[in-house]
């Protein structure tokens, strides 16, 4: 056990060498540079930009840069080009304004695309199955931004409720039932658009999956020993169909960031998605490379909780993540 | 029944293991055919790819025919159908029958002939970027297969890496820092979206590894890049695909996000993208340019979607036997 | 059907059809059978009959769509099975009906505990609480000799070999007691060794519960090992039923007959195989008349014509046959003995050949397969599939070697061929050292030295037409191109027994023995002396495996080849070989010339192998001489002689000191302390 805690970390921090190398790389090498931030500004001059690079190390080689610039990150001095804020500070206050989004988003992600998977696994090709698949396309199809359009026309004209932002601008002294209202109205839109993909893709994904254990031997042994229909399909198939979504749990958490930058600018939501748009408008290279890092730990971190989690389902990994069949 | 009918024992059985010679391609369009979604799928890819052709001839060159970049101050925000101004325009400045079949946006520009352009623009991306990323991807994945060991470790542990950064973030970010072209968004969209590709033809080859026609072909004395791309890359095709027709699929979605953001294909270029983040603006004045260019986006995006699983159906073997 | 035993089962007319794309697939048309209380009915045929259709359909599992049961009925205890409702139909399987699998590997659910698994049908069919259910599971797994039960009851099924996942299997069918047991092939995935230990269970079991059995099998041995009864099943339909005794003293319907004409024999390896011509119908184009006539040496007008239906000869016998029924003067006759002197002057002459020198010398071969390693990649463990292997192939002569799985003999194969690299040892060909040999020329001598395999389904690229696939090597090699080519690949065809015509078509479009005559026209294109077959036949149906050996043979003739034929089935290596090797966890323990193999073997482990073989004679049934146990694994060998711990004979000294392979008398050597 502690061997495969140990492999498994020394792995993770090798990628994760890795990925602050290619996330500094991919910043660093694209042309451009900081300090043409707004070229066009008169108040700019030449003295101005050269304290700025050296302010932010640009007049160093590469590696030194590379090293200064993790160093900074951990120790938490790293500035924002921008407003000169800790990187890490900003990055801490937008994720705690995602965090309600995402929550929301993959709770409705994952208790709606289950069930319509697995609903449709075992009454393949009936009329449920047939809808279900129709919808999963459609909603994989939508563009978000452009769902998001409609959905906020509905909204406003509907309900006539307000949904941009994290609440009502200039309301914040009304009474709490109020703003908890307030709140939840602004927060389920978002969530519901940034799940409603999500929903499709793995609704189709869990209908393939259980369809493929069905076709099983040890569903027919199952079938053979006389249990019941609900047994047979929730117990024996059910099991075995989950198992691959385990190791998804990991890679939800890009989403976290990525999937959130175009449901969060619409919604002027303030939150880590919104801040890396800002970040790359305003080429605010720490702010830039500090969310990719940070987004790439979390991914590490989830695909290390759910090798834990896949190693207690499944008999057959030994503690050598091998596996035999 | 005469004697003369009746083959002798021998030619009959001879011949009874074989049923009648069926094509690939008739097998597959008879697959393809019990497929309702999928055949309203390739419905929608023909049109699409009639429109996005037409649409190159109309809207290109010097002088073309429906001219998208053409301004026309007099006739802003036009909705559909309605007719030029007749006064004020140029003859050669009006669109094509004197119609706004789809309405103008707010520099007057024929909307009609920019989702023309914009369909081209979607084909180019779509099919340009997946290409790049299948060719790194079969490539990568075929190699990490095959040879397995230290080669596989580092090919794998580079597409983990891939996996770990936000994918339309990284996008979105080298985007923007290069110079806006619609190459660039080409490049970036294929060098970044190949790990799931190499992934899956690694797991291929790796089963293909196993089968014994691979090894016949290496008792036979075959080059190994004779067996890898002569007789392992033909076998794992069909899953490579599918999954490029849902490649393009996405990255069309993904380009209309970064011009959607301003990032995307460089103005006075239309793409549905842009035309809708122009649309957005006038969302309640004027909603045409929102839907139409929305809705294209919408069908095209279907259509590689529902076109990719019916042949993910048509040419899965397990299913067929069924 | 007829008979003075309580019928227990009676299935009339029953009627079986699949929807397919390409029409009708009528799978099971017009079966009957009847299952005596306490008796085995055997229901024997090649793959593709509808055997296994049958017994699903007893249970009532066919999928629908795209299976429905079309007509006919099942009597099971006073009621039809096929009008019950699904919930009726719980109530009876895994409580009333057990069925065990083909496949122990698949047929276990992966995720949970052996013991959970039992459990189920008692707590649900007996509602029992758990602890007795547990208690009660202890117990049966005692039954099925599985050993400390109370250890492996909280085992996962992937910690099991697969004769142990069939002993749960059939512990998991008979926890209810059922009256009736359907068995679908439960030995064809295992070994002879373990096939006989199940065959032994099975029939224990059924002596002290007093259930019937339907046996549903392709293989003859375990008929009469273990049927009372027999059901000859050809084309979706029974063509003859009878006692297994007169079954076997007289087979009447030409199907049976060229069945055991097919089939070698241990210690009758003068016999020449008859194999029959043909292949089993596809369904979807069966012939007019009897579906047997395009492969029958009797057929006349009439069975081209007319379906004869099943009709009773003399008591308790029935057969579907003209011939027969019509009592014709061109009767089918089950004649042993004919084809002998052919046969045995063939073994003369390739007897004579091994007089010359060596083809092929192998001298202390070792592969060892890294499986554990630890944190640095070091390796850990090893599996020693192979452990220090010497023999010698002379021109002209096939070697058999001969083992259960596991042991290393396919490791062997492909190892010579340098398609693996060796760890220790070398191979030399015509007296040149192959693994010193660079790439090029290693491209070179592989003209020489060709590999046929098992699966005839994985073995030919579905990508690519036949002709391409048999011809590709002349033109990698230089040998021929363009119409020169197609005429090579043409002859091939034709001296592989295939229709040249053929070469435009795709492998999908064959049948298992027609693709594994392309695999052989494949391996000879580019004239080779030596051939690996690798379980060339044991994927196949009886009466091709007959065809196949038979063109094994006249190949070998014509071009003078030597093979390295690797099988786990004795009968056959003794029959096509002139001399056999026995392979034990990576070592040969006896080898020997293959006309004194039943006579002479002496190595406790060769004569286990021996007894294990079922025999087609329903009067030998029943012996006790088995081995016991399992193989071992082969990354914690036992110390000493590695088959101590199987052996009936082992002493101290086989405990703790490994033996040599010693040479006993001319051309038999043998590793044994003891023997």
């Amino acid at each position: 056990m502690a061997s495969f805690f140990g492999r498994n970390l020394v792995e993770k921090l090798i990628t994760l060498f890795f990925i602050s190398i290619i996330s500094f790389g991919v910043v660093m090498l694209a042309p451009g540079d900081p300090s043409e931030v707004d070229p066009m500004n008169p108040k700019f001059t030449k003295e101005d930009v050269e304290r700025l690079r050296k302010a932010f190390d640009l007049d160093k080689p590469l590696y030194t840069q590379y090293y200064l610039f993790y160093k900074k990150l951990f120790t938490n001095t790293l500035k924002s080009y921008k407003d000169n804020q800790p990187v890490l500070k900003k990055i801490y206050e937008r994720f705690l304004n995602s965090l309600p989004l995402f929550i929301v988003g993959t709770l409705l992600t994952w208790s709606l695309a289950f069930p319509l998977g697995i609903h449709a696994a075992i009454h393949r090709q009936s009329f449920f199955d047939r809808s279900t698949t129709f919808f999963s396309y459609l909603f994989i199809s939508l563009p978000s931004f452009f769902l998001a359009y409609i959905m906020i026309i509905f909204m406003v004209k509907v309900f006539n409720v307000p949904v941009i932002g994290i609440q009502t601008f200039g309301r914040e002294s009304a009474g709490l039932w109020y703003l908890i209202n307030d709140r939840i109205w602004h927060v389920v839109l978002p969530s519901v658009l940034s799940a409603i993909a999500g929903i499709a893709i793995l609704s189709r994904y869990v209908r393939g999956q259980m369809l493929e254990v069905i076709e099983q031997d040890y569903v027919r042994t199952a079938q053979a020993k006389g249990l019941p229909k609900d047994i047979v399909y929730y117990k024996h198939a059910l099991r075995n169909a989950l198992l691959p979504f385990i190791t998804m749990f990991g890679l939800i958490i890009p989403g976290l960031i990525g999937g959130s930058v175009i449901i969060e600018s619409i919604f002027a939501w303030p939150g880590m998605g919104r801040l890396g748009y800002e970040a790359i408008l305003a080429r605010d290279y720490p702010v830039i490379l500090g969310l990719n890092f940070v987004a790439a730990c979390l991914v590490l971190l989830g695909t290390f909780v759910s090798d834990l989690l896949y190693m207690v389902a499944d008999p057959r990994i030994s503690i050598y993540g091998e596996r035999k069949d | 029944m005469t004697e003369k009918n009746i083959k002798p024992p021998g030619r009959y059985s001879d011949e009874s293991g074989l049923p009648p010679q069926m094509s690939r391609i008739q097998d597959f369009w008879h697959q393809l055919r019990e497929n309702t979604l999928a055949l309203w799928g390739l419905i929608l890819l023909i049109l699409f790819f009639i429109i996005a052709i037409a649409g190159t001839k109309l809207t290109l060159g010097k002088n073309p025919i429906m001219d998208p970049e053409q301004v026309r101050l007099v006739d802003t925000l036009k909705p559909p159908l309605s007719k030029a101004n007749r006064q004020v325009l140029a003859p050669e400045d009006r669109p094509l029958f004197g119609i706004y079949l789809l309405g103008t946006d707010k520099l007057g520009r024929d909307v009609l002939a920019r989702t023309l352009q914009g369909a081209h623009v979607s084909l180019l991306v779509g099919f340009i970027s997946v290409g790049i990323s299948v060719l790194i991807g079969i490539i990568l994945g075929a190699l990490a297969g095959y040879y397995g060991g230290y080669v596989d470790s580092v090919i794998m542990r580079a597409v983990d890496i891939m996996l770990c950064f936000p994918s339309f973030f990284l996008i979105l970010t080298i985007v923007a820092l290069l110079p806006a072209s619609i190459w660039n968004i080409m490049v970036v969209i294929g060098l970044t979206s190949w790990p799931g590709i190499a992934r899956f033809v690694r797991a291929e080859f790796l089963a293909l590894r196993k089968q014994d026609f691979v090894v016949a072909a290496e008792a036979l004395g075959l080059s190994k890049c004779k067996i890898m791309f002569e007789h392992m890359v033909p076998n794992a095709l069909a899953p490579i695909l599918v999954s490029a027709t849902i490649g393009v699929a996405s990255a069309i979605l993904t380009e209309s996000g970064l011009s959607f953001l301003g990032f995307g294909v460089p103005p006075p270029d239309a793409s549905w993208g842009n035309i809708l983040a122009d649309g957005k603006e006038f969302i309640f004045d004027a909603p045409w340019l929102f839907i139409v260019s929305g809705t294209a986006i919408l069908l095209t995006v279907l259509a590689f979607n529902l076109f990719g699983e019916g042949l993910r159906d048509a040419l899965n073997p397990k299913l067929r036997e069924q | 059907m007829v008979g003075n035993e309580q019928v227990i089962l009676e299935v009339k007319g029953l009627k079986t059809y699949f929807r397919t794309s390409h029409g009708e697939v009528r799978a099971v048309d017009g079966v009957d059978l009847s299952l005596s209380q306490g008796k085995t009915l055997g229901l024997i045929g090649e793959s593709g009959c509808g055997k296994t259709v049958t017994s699903l359909s007893i249970m009532q599992l066919i999928k629908s769509p795209p299976g429905k049961i079309a007509g006919g009925q099942i009597q099971f205890q006073g009621r039809d099975l096929i009008r019950l409702s699904e919930r009726e139909l719980q109530q009876i399987r895994g409580n009333s009906i057990g069925m065990i699998f083909q496949e122990p590997m698949t047929s276990l659910n992966p995720v949970f505990t052996i013991g959970d698994q039992i459990m189920e049908p008692l707590m649900i069919h007996r509602k029992t609480s758990r602890a007795e259910a547990k208690e009660f599971t202890l117990e049966l797994l005692y039954k099925v000799g599985i050993p400390m039960p109370e250890m492996r009851i909280n085992e996962y099924p992937h910690q099991m070999s697969g004769g142990m996942k069939q002993r749960v299997m059939i512990g998991m069918a008979i926890a209810c007691g059922p009256k009736v047991l359907i068995a679908d092939e439960p030995t064809t995935a295992l070994d002879v060794t373990m096939q006989a230990q199940i065959i032994n269970l099975l029939y224990d079991l059924q002596k002290e519960m007093g259930m019937s059995i339907l046996l549903i099998t392709h293989d003859l041995g375990v008929i009469a090992e273990m049927a009372h009864q027999v059901a000859v099943m050809y084309a979706s339909k029974v063509v003859e039923y009878a006692s297994v005794e007169k079954l076997f003293e007289q087979p009447l319907h030409p199907y049976t007959i060229g069945l055991f004409e097919s089939l070698p024999n241990l210690g009758d390896r003068e016999r020449k195989l008859q194999a029959i011509r043909g292949q089993v119908p596809n369904p979807l184009n069966f012939p007019t008349g009897c579906k047997f006539w395009p492969r029958c040496p009797y057929a006349d007008q009439k069975c081209r014509e007319l379906e004869p239906a099943l009709e009773s000869i003399d008591s308790g016998r029935l057969v579907a046959c003209w011939r027969v029924i019509d009592k014709s003067s061109n009767q089918p006759v089950y004649n042993p003995g004919k084809g002998d002197r052919e046969r045995s002057d063939r073994a003369q002459v390739a007897e004579s050949a091994s007089a010359t020198g060596a083809l092929m010398e192998i001298k202390e071969l070792k592969k060892f397969f890294s499986v554990k390693r630890n944190f640095w990649g070091r390796t850990q463990a090893w599996l020693k599939a192979v452990d220090g292997v010497s023999l010698s192939i002379k021109e002209g002569e096939t070697l058999g070697l001969v083992g259960e799985s596991g042991c290393g003999k396919t490791t062997v194969g492909r190892t010579i061929l340098r398609l693996i690299d060796a760890t220790q040892g070398d191979v030399f060909f015509e007296g040149a050292s192959i693994f010193s040999l660079k790439s090029s020329s290693l491209r070179r001598m592989r003209q020489k030295m060709q590999i046929i395999f098992q699966d005839p389904y994985s073995s030919l690229n579905p990508r690519m037409t036949v002709g391409n696939i048999v011809g590709e090597a002349l033109t990698t090699h230089g040998i021929a191109k363009g119409r020169e080519r197609k005429e090579l690949v043409e002859n091939l065809f034709a001296k592989v027994g295939l229709s040249p015509s053929y070469i435009k078509r795709y492998p999908h479009e064959f049948s298992g023995g027609q693709r594994q005559r392309i695999g052989i026209a494949r391996a000879l294109a580019l004239n080779p002396k030596f051939i690996v077959c690798d379980e060339v036949v044991s994927a196949l149906d009886v009466s091709i495996q007959a065809q196949i050996m038979n063109l094994l043979e006249k190949l070998q003739e014509e071009n003078h080849l030597s093979y390295l034929f690797i099988a786990h089935n004795l009968a056959v290596v003794e029959y096509i070989c002139n001399h056999i090797a026995v392979m034990y966890l990576g070592q040969i323990v006896e080898q020997l010339p293959a006309r004194e193999l039943v006579k002479n073997a002496i190595h406790p482990y060769t004569r286990g192998l021996l007894y294990s073989n079922p025999v087609s004679n329903p009067s030998l049934r029943g012996r006790a001489a088995l081995l016991k146990g399992d193989v071992p694994s082969p990354i914690h060998l036992p110390p000493g002689c590695r088959f101590h711990p199987r052996c009936a004979y082992a002493e101290e000294k086989c405990r703790k000191k490994e033996p040599e392979l010693v040479k006993r008398e001319k051309d038999h050597w043998v590793r044994c302390w003891v023997c």
